[in-house]
């Protein structure tokens, strides 16, 4: 009996000097559940994911939108547009002025994507508002608001020279621009900013701005910055395919470099 | 404890996962654009260009912490996986596991990377909304996570480095009389 019971006590002790193909097995068994819990929580997210991940004052209202795959149909709206209205491709930016990724996407790649593609004339730019936080409010409205205001003054271009403003002078984060720096944008870049004042306080871009929050949602954005990249057409409404997220401008040049082929 | 850790049968299905996790959390990010291009009839070079110049973007479209949280949370991650499937071979009899690190890696998927910046991993759970109402904008779930997953590796540690086998324990007369004594009273 006792030594029976020896025997048992004795026997994981003869498993330690392992040998090397059960090691291996392990190894590879631990690998395969590990990609099987991946891929499984992927594919159960990817099933989820119509749900909507921004919930603001405009968007929370909407019925959760299915992601589609590929390209989606995204309109430029009558929102304003940088370079060649002629450009074979289009890029639809939803951005918002106090995110913290959207401005290091106007610091970093901003200006390389403008070299390259937009002042040669072969893609535009179209600017489009999409405040993701609530935390960014109320300042990244004013912010989208004043932007359309001074495109009010001085067109596209003076919008873009106020959106480039914006991204420079914000320290993001919903701690941004305030009133009295928007004007000094205004007076900084030769406008009238007593019109601008008025045009802020009269609150008419607050549904422009509302707008564009009601159709990045529709087409699946979820979070800022966001671009779709494609072909322009003749009435606006571009296949656009979607980029999420500060990507670095390498991601952006094979995109743009594979649609201009 | 540490010479549970440091064993190259730890250690590499640690980093291999830890890597696969990193990789599949920067790519969730941008996963109709890779399902479209992959899936799609694009030349081979495109697809793999387009995977690396995404893969840049676990540098520029995350927080410098959130990018450290991703990457602890994926070491311990890898480390929590590889000890569950050793104990799962060694423990197959005793059919009592913990699933700690199956939770809180789930969180860990969550909460890392760009919180309010569209991974779509944030729809998991219907979290995804909540999350921006957190003050640091979900980093909070990482720390968490991070922490559960600390935990679940400690207690597994400790209960791996218990003995596998049942002492013998040899009394002498003295405590066999104790013992009598004891059995006496009650």
């Amino acid at each position: 009996m006792e030594n029976t019971q020896q025997q048992k006590v004795i026997e994981p002790n003869k498993k330690t000097g392992e040998p090397l193909n059960k090691n291996l097995a392990m190894i590879c068994g631990t690998i395969i559940l590990s990609c099987l819990i991946i891929a499984g929580t992927i594919l159960y997210s990817n099933s989820k994911s119509s749900s909507n991940v921004v919930i603001n004052d405009n968007a929370q209202n909407q019925q959760p939108q299915q992601q589609p795959i590929g390209p989606v149909k995204v309109s430029v709206d009558n929102d304003a547009v940088l370079g060649d209205k002629n450009a074979p491709l289009t890029m639809i930016e939803f951005s918002d002025y106090e995110c913290p990724f959207c401005k290091r996407h106007f610091t970093d790649v901003y200006p390389q994507i403008k070299k390259d593609y937009i002042d040669t004339g072969k893609m535009k730019l179209v600017y489009r508002d999409f405040i993701a936080v609530p935390s960014h409010n109320p300042l990244a409205t004013f912010e989208a608001m004043a932007a359309e205001c001074a495109r009010e003054q001085g067109g596209d271009s003076a919008y873009f020279k106020y959106h480039d403003e914006i991204f420079k002078r914000t320290t993001s984060n919903g701690n941004g621009l305030d009133a009295s720096q928007l004007l000094a944008i205004a007076k900084d870049l030769g406008l009238n900013s007593t019109a601008l004042q008025q045009c802020l306080d009269s609150n008419k871009y607050k549904d422009e701005v509302a707008k564009d929050i009601t159709d990045a949602s529709k087409v699946g954005v979820s979070g800022t910055p966001s671009f779709f990249v494609g072909k322009s057409s003749q009435d606006g409404i571009i296949d656009g395919t979607i980029i999420v997220g500060a990507q670095p401008y390498s991601a952006f040049k094979v995109i743009i470099d594979e649609m201009l082929k | 404890m540490l010479q549970k850790i440091i064993r190259k049968k730890f250690i590499i299905p640690t980093l291999i996962i830890a890597v696969l996790y990193t990789l599949i959390t920067t790519y969730m990010m941008n996963v109709r654009l890779l399902k479209f291009t992959l899936l799609g009839s694009f030349t081979l070079e495109y697809k793999v260009k387009l995977l690396i110049a995404i893969l840049g973007g676990m540098w520029t479209a995350m927080s410098g912490f959130g990018l450290m949280m991703l990457i602890i949370i994926a070491l311990l991650t890898g480390a929590n996986l590889t000890l569950m499937a050793q104990r799962i071979v060694k423990l197959r009899s005793f059919g009592k596991l913990q699933f700690v690190a199956g939770g809180s890696s789930l969180l860990g998927f969550i909460g890392s990377g760009c919180a309010a910046c569209g991974l779509p991993m944030l729809a998991l759970l219907g979290l995804s909304g909540s999350v921006i109402y957190l003050p640091f904008k979900g980093i909070e779930i990482s720390v968490v996570s991070a922490a559960l997953l600390l935990v679940s590796l400690y207690l597994m540690i400790k209960s791996d480095s218990k003995k596998e086998i049942c002492e013998v324990v040899v009394f002498d007369k003295s405590d066999a009389q104790k013992l009598e004594k004891i059995s006496k009273k009650y």
